[in-house]
């Protein structure tokens, strides 16, 4: 019986050498390691917000206000 | 006989403590890792030039103005029946110096720990303002500026550690970078904002005080020296370091109850006052002014006043602020 909907191709692959396998084959032949991939991009975003909003937090403000009374003048030590 | 004093670590501040030793007529022996730097050292200022750490031996006080840790060469010092006074701003290295207390003292020699810029010389600005109050309650310390290429970097990573403090009777943890306080240091500096950092402070203040509830120190930074303070120092520091300055607040009561805050500062070459102070407190060493075992700025034992007088005569520019800090309300 016909499946009701298109169906994507197996891909064959075998066999493997260094240099045939790219990030696409590994994907689509490796659901396993695409999970693991999606949870890494995750964390990889999750770490690049946590780095903005971190950032920002540290530049932010201007620093407070400054005393507008008093001043600074020569210590003198006692017995001295 | 004149005194031998001498000084390992012909950097920015080994070099200006032999400098204000050879001004107040000690005689000083220089030794440095790096030759060159120990002989330009003994031709501009005077003095001879050692082979080895251990010809130390032969010397009265050493002063130890190398970077951190210093705890290896001032045990081995000690055990060469020298006194001993160390510039280090370490926070692991300066538990490991005041654990060397007990080794000076059965020398029947002084070990200085902090007797630098901060820790050192804001102790014993802690201890002026102390001695006017009646009862110590907090005392804050902030300084701006650094030393040498190693205080630089000190600093740097002072920025990335844990921060230590002292609050109502415990001590506490937070991030370096944290706490941001805009302070105001003496002209020419001015204003600055400061953060809390792996600063020693704390500890050897503690010591001098234990009445304090509250001991804090910051150190200033830049926006870009907090961002950056996790990674390697990226531009090379100033080789003969810059002006720094140094502010220490002091809170407590009068006799009647009323709250009293006093602030004092310093400011001047931040190398400079380091070495300057060192040297001092060497001289102390020579003139038996320090019992034997360890001592940290600040505590009662230690010629508060005659260090600042010293210091004050030798260049350092000792402020007070007038008045206290508060918005103008129109």
């Amino acid at each position: 019986m016909a499946a009701p909907f298109p169906t994507r191709p197996r891909t064959v692959v075998e066999p493997y050498t260094a240099l045939t396998i790219g990030w696409r084959t590994v994907l689509s032949v490796a659901p396993a390691y695409a999970g693991g991939m999606r949870l890494l991009r995750r964390a990889l975003v999750a770490l690049s917000i946590a780095s903005l909003v971190a950032g920002a937090l540290r530049l932010r403000g201007n620093g407070g206000v400054p005393p507008q009374e008093g001043g600074w003048r020569e210590l003198r030590v006692p017995g001295s | 006989m004149t005194a031998i004093v001498g000084v390992v670590g012909a950097g920015v501040s080994g070099r200006a403590a032999g400098r204000t030793l050879r001004h107040r007529g000690l005689r000083v022996a220089w030794f440095d890792s790096d030759r060159a730097a120990a002989r330009t050292a003994s031709q501009r200022f005077g003095g001879i030039v050692l082979d080895s750490v251990a010809d130390m031996a032969a010397v009265d006080v050493v002063v130890v103005a190398t970077p951190a840790p210093q705890a290896p060469v001032v045990s081995a010092l000690l055990a060469e029946g020298v006194h001993v006074v160390s510039v280090s701003d370490d926070l692991d290295d300066v538990p490991v110096l005041c654990d060397l207390g007990a080794a000076a003292s059965r020398q029947d020699r002084c070990l200085v720990v902090g007797a630098g810029m901060s820790p050192g010389l804001s102790g014993l600005l802690a201890r002026l303002l102390a001695d006017q109050i009646d009862v110590v309650d907090e005392i804050h310390v902030a300084m701006h500026g650094t030393g040498g290429p190693a205080c630089a970097r000190q600093h740097h990573d002072a920025l990335g550690s844990r921060a230590v403090g002292w609050h109502d009777g415990e001590w506490f943890e937070r991030p370096g970078g944290s706490g941001r306080e805009l302070v105001w240091f003496p002209e020419p500096i001015g204003p600055a904002d400061c953060y809390r950092g792996a600063l020693p402070e704390p500890l050897l203040l503690q010591r001098a005080f234990p009445e304090a509830d509250r001991i804090s120190a910051r150190v200033s930074a830049r926006r870009r020296d907090r961002l950056t303070a996790r990674l390697p120092l990226l531009a090379p520091p100033h080789r003969e370091g810059d002006r720094g300055a140094i502010r220490v607040e002091v809170r407590g009561a009068a006799a009647d109850g009323a709250r009293i805050t006093q602030v004092v500062g310093a400011v001047g070459r931040t190398g400079d006052i380091a070495g300057t102070v060192a040297a001092l407190f060497a001289e102390s060493c020579t003139t038996g002014a320090l019992p034997v075992g360890l001592t940290v700025a600040g505590s009662e034992h230690v010629p508060t006043t005659w260090l600042l007088a010293a210091a004050a005569e030798a260049g350092v520019l000792l402020q007070e602020y007038t008045g206290i800090a508060r918005v103008a309300h129109t």
